[in-house]
């Protein structure tokens, strides 16, 4: 089976669960599982097919959740526009962050996007008349279509898996083109993909943004759905586990990232005993990953290869 | 590029810390904690990095992240997640010059990174050993051919790199408090100087590091002492646009 289809499938088998769920704990866990999928799905894009890593997912995602949920508050404007316009703002930081630092060869990215995670967590914090400080803003509006809100946890889930399917769809649309194949022939060997002139920075600041405008997105439906955010969502630990479920489920595969996040996103919910020991058991993961499994758990299952 | 080197900094203030609690002699937690996390990291060289089924640089830095959080995970479960005070290495509290008065551990701070950086020098510059290790992080294939153990190189490097975090850590710790979160910020520090002075560059690391230093002091007294990491940030990304080898870095820093 070719993997994307094998990514839809599992997306309408999510969406179709919706339905038989009635537990509000379990369909609230797997929205916002969701919402995760999305930010690792766009940091996909930028480890298996930039080859960078970066450090401050977290803080494009608080971007995108700061700068729509104040937008809404404090000027009145319509939810959906201030996601736009919050994510668009974090696009462009993230290039402006991108262009001088994915110039360098070696890894300055992912130093680059720790400071700015670091920057955008600590601002967070400090801003109080504007982002509300270490208790968090509320009051943020819930999003709505015409008269129909998304109130329920129920009509969140199917909402957010939409938005999944339609990630998901556009990843896998860049991945088969002429675009996603010239990245791919820059991770594999950027000499020979810049002799077939491919302009490698310019593709690889592009693949940047795209990832943190996910990001931002993301940020942004969170703070809608639950109404309130706080600077402790987006920390650097936050940042650390996008790259678990990203690495472990596979750096350029969509399918098992989904699971592996699902996953990962809802076992600190179920065993929540076990709160301390999830930094160690992350880091295991992230080792095995690293040292014997290099493309993860969606590398595992022999895929049907498009032919172009 | 290795993401545990903030951890090394907090596992030597912590184990300063641990072994001071348990009455040793403050010269001698100082050797012991330096020498067990120089020996750390000889381990996760011989156990990781040479273990690894795959060398490539995306899947090495990923590794040595996950390396990172498993020590400061078990350093949370060892001791705790409170920040502990340690002691000051020489037997006054404070010291008045000009009529200024500051914690006596400034002067070994200020020592301490004079000597450890006059040695490094030595050894980079004087030394076989120190130029060899140069030249296989320059161009390890080309080490190889002239019969160079370039993976005992970099083992021994390894451990001059774990020792001296925790050298760092233990000499900073009276100041900053012994924390298990400690070793990002440390290690984001630490990458921040070495990058404004010039990477790869011992003067440039010292004078980036009096740079970031001094303009944090400087935010925290002007401005606000919360936004006081943000200058050291905001310093290198700054650098990295205007001149990214550094202030004092050659200038054939490889672009792509």
């Amino acid at each position: 089976m070719r993997q994307s289809t094998a990514t839809y499938i599992l997306i309408f088998v999510f969406l179709t669960a919706g339905i038989f769920i009635k537990n509000p704990f379990i369909l609230n866990m797997v929205s916002l599982s969701a919402l995760t999928v999305i930010t690792v799905l766009g940091l996909n894009l930028l480890l298996g097919y930039a080859g960078q890593v970066s450090l401050g997912h977290a803080g494009f995602v608080a971007m995108g959740a700061y700068i729509s949920s104040i937008l809404s508050i404090k000027t009145g404007l319509n939810p959906w526009l201030s996601i736009a316009i919050a994510s668009a703002i974090t696009t462009v930081v993230a290039a402006f962050i991108g262009y001088p630092t994915l110039k360098l060869k070696g890894h300055y990215l992912a130093m680059a996007t720790l400071a700015i995670g670091e920057i955008i967590y600590m601002l967070a914090n400090n801003l109080i008349t504007l982002t509300g400080g270490h208790q968090g803003l509320t009051g943020i509006p819930m999003l709505s279509i015409g008269s129909f809100t998304f109130d329920s946890e129920k009509k969140f889930y199917f909402f957010s898996w939409a938005v999944v399917l339609l990630f998901a769809f556009v990843s896998n649309r860049i991945i088969n083109s002429h675009y996603g194949r010239a990245l791919k022939a820059i991770h594999e060997k950027e000499a020979a993909a810049k002799s077939f002139g491919v302009n490698v920075h310019l593709y690889k600041v592009a693949i940047f943004s795209l990832s943190a405008f996910y990001a931002a997105i993301s940020g942004g439906l969170y703070a809608f759905y639950i109404g309130f955010i706080s600077p402790s969502s987006f920390s650097l630990l936050k940042s650390i586990d996008y790259i678990v479920m990203a690495f472990v489920g596979g750096i350029d595969s969509i399918f098992g990232s989904i699971i592996t996040t699902v996953i990962l996103g809802s076992l600190p919910n179920i065993l929540t005993s076990l709160q301390d020991f999830w930094p160690i058991v992350n880091g295991g993961l992230l080792v095995v990953a690293a040292m014997f499994m290099t493309r993860g758990l969606g590398g595992l299952i022999k895929w049907k290869r498009n032919t172009f | 590029m290795n993401f545990a080197q903030g951890e090394f900094v907090m596992l030597g203030a912590m184990l300063q810390f641990y072994f001071l609690t348990l009455h040793i002699p403050i010269v001698l937690s100082f050797l012991l904690s330096s020498l067990i996390v120089g020996v750390i990291g000889y381990f996760i060289h011989a156990v990781f990095i040479r273990g690894t089924r795959n060398p490539q640089e995306l899947a090495l830095i990923v590794l040595t992240i996950g390396i990172a959080m498993i020590l400061r995970g078990t350093s949370m479960l060892l001791f705790g997640k409170n920040a502990h005070a340690v002691k000051q290495f020489l037997p006054f509290d404070s010291i008045t010059v000009f009529g200024l008065t500051f914690s006596s551990q400034y002067i070994v701070v200020f020592a301490g990174a004079i000597i450890f950086a006059t040695l490094l020098f030595i050894y980079f510059n004087k030394t076989n050993s120190g130029k060899v290790m140069m030249a296989s992080s320059n161009n390890p294939l080309a080490c190889r051919l002239f019969g160079i153990d370039v993976e005992q190189v970099q083992a021994i490097s390894f451990f001059i790199s774990g020792m001296l975090g925790a050298i760092g850590g233990s000499i900073i710790a009276p100041i900053s408090f012994a924390r298990y979160n400690m070793g990002l910020i440390m290690g984001l520090k630490g990458f921040s100087a070495s990058v404004v002075g010039g990477f790869g560059n011992n003067v440039g690391a010292i004078a980036g590091g009096l740079i970031i230093g001094v303009s944090e002091s400087l935010a925290a007294g002007y401005i606000s002492s919360s936004y006081k990491d943000i200058v050291a940030f905001l310093i290198m990304i700054l650098v990295l646009f205007v001149k990214p080898s550094g202030i004092f870095g050659a200038k054939d820093i490889e672009r792509v």
